[in-house]
């Protein structure tokens, strides 16, 4: 079968038992790969069960899986995905990364890892071509990412091999409700703590090479489609950008929208702090730059500090949501410092998006007066600090005095501090929201309040076509939409959803690159890599079949419409810049969107629907669910 | 009589001209034409935000309209800006020769520079999709953004006529102005 290797590791780590399943047929005609798949593997292994279960449990599973452009070289397809129930959100968990991983794993013969269970006793996954075996870690347990990949690769590799690594840090060792898993270092399965679900497993990576290649459904159909996007790419403005600036890029123009958060979401303008983190501020400590598998952009940052007091040596710089998450949101206006607080982040297993906006959300909280010193240990907490930030990266990691609070992201920590410090958490479904301000896009806010995994910019298509970056002529987005209006965003929403979850998250296509992707070019990659037909009808039924799926893993985890909202902060409007005065209509577009998703009353999907999508069982459970049973 | 650009004659006979047809084109003027060029040029000196936005800026850009002979379009036609610290020095219609040469090329159909001047198109917007090409140091432009947005918003405020509203009389007229405006000018 064109596009996949047709079968499954399943680790079973309480036995310590690797076996390799079969990938079912009805998994790939259905669920397509990546978290597709991944939602029905974890529904059907928690059949019965998800509604009670702790995400930090044995029993929660941990879905590693690929695409079916995995491994191929179509440009931007690098991405691949870990699935779990959420310890930070309690509900659907979902994370991607870029680099080797994917296509290495592909080589090695597997289209995923499944991890069942929970060891007695750290180990690491050791996957070389057919063969796989956990192996002892007890000496690898408390060290940073950065060395144990470093061993790990040593250990592995060979003179001209260089295995990928996928690794926790002391965060998700601690149980950091936002650990990441790194890997090779600077790409990170940052969101929804699945680094702490790998940490509560005693899991401390995977090591994976391979040497096998992807069979191709249709080659001759392959060679011109790839052909046909390189030649975009080429041509493609954002393409240049990104390789110039990496995904900071945009952060000028965006500022300029009114689209970069800043001060925790309260200030609309900060030209100075802006010059300060930009791409240009960042080409005095850029050292190279670097790229994932296949992919001609190179949209990754290598900096290096060599004087001053934020010295590193040359590595993984960091992305426009750590600069802003940390730079902007923290009104910390130095290129160097950030990078220094992304390197001990990257190291120590965080991710930076809900570390930064945790973090934020204190100073601010702190600098109202909301929270004084006895609540911090005595720590002083105010705007522009790098030294204090990344002392509280440190105690977040090792949970440590208020590092501890902190470790369990901005929902728990306002519930903790209480009074009027929630309206300033920026959460949605318990996720810190990221880097992209829905006041400016207000198709955004919808797709953040409704987003499955809770805010998210990268599961649907949304931010890109709303912003103009990526058209979708076939499906009537032709990229002139009106950011800050809140008209007819909810279709844009709805078709945009469905068509990111088969392009983005099951596919796995990256969203940057494969912003040059339009509807004709996705789907001839799909028919030509997999060999079997693809429309985008059918596209667009996938998506929503998967869409529905994660959404009804919501319900039963109790998260319904209610959950669907955007946090106060971010719909108080701001007094300057590009989005002054300006606030998403989420009554309407929620209405709308509702309307468009056939969902009744309760926010439930109809059982129409559902059954001509396969999904009848789900239904089932989800009645079941909802008459108390 | 045929003038030579970058001629004291040239520019002293270009500014007679667009004196003459200020005094006599009805408004709103036809996006491109003389009259429609020294009213932007006249704008973007007039703006304080602009001055501050491109401070440091150096370098011509050419706004480069594709031909589009069915609209009264019948050659390509190239804006040259003018552009040094802030000031807009000027910005004159110029030959081909001379426009291809600019350090800053921004190109686009006919069509897309009329949704750009209506508001309809973004013009960053644009040239992500593609729909403007530009030419240039992306680098640079990138550290001006602001400048070259407030330089696509300055020419949404100009009250403007597109070719694809004109009657065929009229179109037929303008044609005939563009093709006097050539041998006279070069453009
Ligand atoms: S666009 Fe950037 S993040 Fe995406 S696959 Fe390419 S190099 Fe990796």
């Amino acid at each position: 079968m064109g596009g996949y290797c047709g079968k499954l590791l399943q680790v079973d780590l309480t036995a310590g038992v690797v076996e390799n399943i079969p990938l079912r047929e009805d998994l790939v005609e259905n669920y397509l790969g990546g978290s597709g798949i991944g939602a029905r593997l974890l529904y059907e292994l928690l059949e019965g069960k998800i509604s009670a279960m702790d995400p930090l449990e044995a029993g929660n599973p941990l879905i590693f899986m690929t695409g079916p452009f995995s491994g191929t070289t179509l440009p931007s397809t690098a991405r691949m995905t870990v699935n779990a129930l959420s310890p930070l959100t309690g509900i659907w968990g979902e994370a991607n990364v870029g680099g080797q991983l994917s296509a290495q794993l592909k080589f090695a013969g597997w289209d995923g890892v499944v991890f069942l269970g929970s060891s007695a006793k750290p180990v690491y996954l050791h996957i070389d071509g057919e063969k796989a075996r956990l192996l002892p870690a007890g000496e690898l347990w408390g060290q940073d990412t950065y060395a144990v990949t470093d061993l790990l690769q040593r250990r592995h590799g060979g003179d001209n091999r260089k295995p990928a690594v996928a690794v926790i840090g002391p965060a998700g060792e601690n149980g950091v409700l936002y650990a990441s898993i790194a890997h090779n270092k600077g790409h990170h399965f940052g969101r929804t703590g699945m680094g702490t679900v790998m940490g509560s497993k005693k899991l401390k990576g995977l090591v994976v090479s391979g040497t096998g290649k992807v069979d191709i459904g249709n080659p001759e159909g392959y060679k011109e489609v790839r052909q046909r996007l390189l030649n975009k790419m080429k041509e493609s403005l954002a393409v240049e950008l990104f390789n110039l600036y990496g995904t900071n890029c945009g952060i000028d123009a965006g500022h300029l929208s009114g689209d970069v958060p800043i001060k925790n979401w309260q200030l609309g303008e900060w030209g100075e702090g802006i010059n300060a983190l930009n791409g240009p501020a960042f080409e005095a400590i850029l050292a190279d730059r670097a790229t994932c598998y296949a992919c001609p952009v190179a949209c990754k940052r290598v900096v290096e500090i060599k004087e001053g007091p934020w010295q590193m040596p040359a590595g993984p710089g960091p992305e426009y949501e750590t600069i802003t998450s940390f730079g902007t949101m923290c009104m910390i206006p130095d290129a160097a410092a950030v990078a220094k607080i992304n390197e001990r982040c990257n190291q120590l297993g965080l991710d930076t998006i809900s570390c930064g906006c945790t973090v934020a959300f204190a100073i601010d909280c702190f600098e109202k007066g909301l929270i004084k010193e006895e609540q911090t240990g005595g720590l002083e907490l105010r705007w522009n600090k790098p030294e204090l930030v990344l002392k509280l990266v440190e105690m977040i990691a090792a949970r440590e005095g208020f590092g501890a609070v902190l470790a369990l992201g901005s929902h728990r920590l306002a519930e903790k501090l209480g009074g009027e410090t929630k309206k300033y958490a920026a959460v949605v479904k318990k996720l810190e929201v990221p880097m992209h301000d829905p006041r400016a896009y207000h198709g955004l806010g919808l797709a953040y309040a409704t987003s499955i995994r809770g805010a998210c910019h990268v599961s649907g298509v949304t931010m890109g076509v709303e912003q103009g970056n990526m058209l979708l002529e076939d499906l009537g987005l032709d990229g002139c939409h009106s950011g800050p209006s809140s008209t007819g965003k909810a279709r844009l929403v709805a078709l945009t959803q469905d068509f990111g979850m088969t392009f983005t998250t099951a596919a796995l296509v990256c969203l940057l690159g494969g912003m040059v992707y339009n509807e004709r070019d996705f789907v001839d990659c799909l028919s030509n890599v997999t060999g079997r037909e693809w429309t985008l009808e059918r596209v667009m039924r996938c998506g929503r079949r998967i869409w529905l799926l994660k959404r009804a893993i919501n319900l039963l985890r109790g998260a319904g419409p209610t959950d669907d909202c955007l946090p106060e902060v971010i719909r108080t409007p701001l007094t300057e810049g590009g989005a002054a005065g300006s606030v998403p209509d989420m009554e309407l577009m929620l209405k709308e969107f509702s309307a468009l998703r056939g969902f009744d009353r309760d926010g439930y999907p109809s059982r129409e629907e559902m059954t001509a999508l396969g999904l009848a069982d789900v239904y089932a459970a989800l009645e079941k669910c909802r008459r108390g049973q | 009589m045929t003038y030579a650009y970058g001629t004291a004659e040239w520019e002293k006979a270009y500014l007679e001209m667009v004196e003459k047809r200020l005094a006599t084109v009805a408004r709103p003027y036809i996006l491109g034409s003389p009259e429609w060029v020294a009213t932007y040029e006249k704008m973007i000196q007039e703006s304080q935000e602009y001055k501050e936005a491109a401070k440091g800026w150096e370098g011509t850009v050419v706004i480069h309209i594709m031909a589009n002979p069915a609209l009264g379009l019948p050659e390509d036609s190239y804006l040259l800006l003018d552009l040094w610290h802030g000031e807009c020095r000027s910005v004159r219609l110029v030959p081909r020769e001379v426009g291809v040469k600019a350090d800053y090329i921004l190109s686009g159909e006919l069509e897309r520079w009329e949704a750009v001047t209506s508001g309809a198109l973004n013009v960053t917007k644009a040239m992500m999709q593609g729909k403007i090409k530009l030419k240039g140091s992306l680098a640079k432009i990138v550290r001006y953004v602001k400048a070259s947005t407030l330089l696509t918003e300055i020419a949404t405020h100009i009250e403007t006529r597109h070719l694809s509203q004109l009657s065929d009389e009229e179109r037929e007229q303008y044609r005939k102005e563009l093709n006097e405006l050539k041998a006279e000018f070069g453009f």
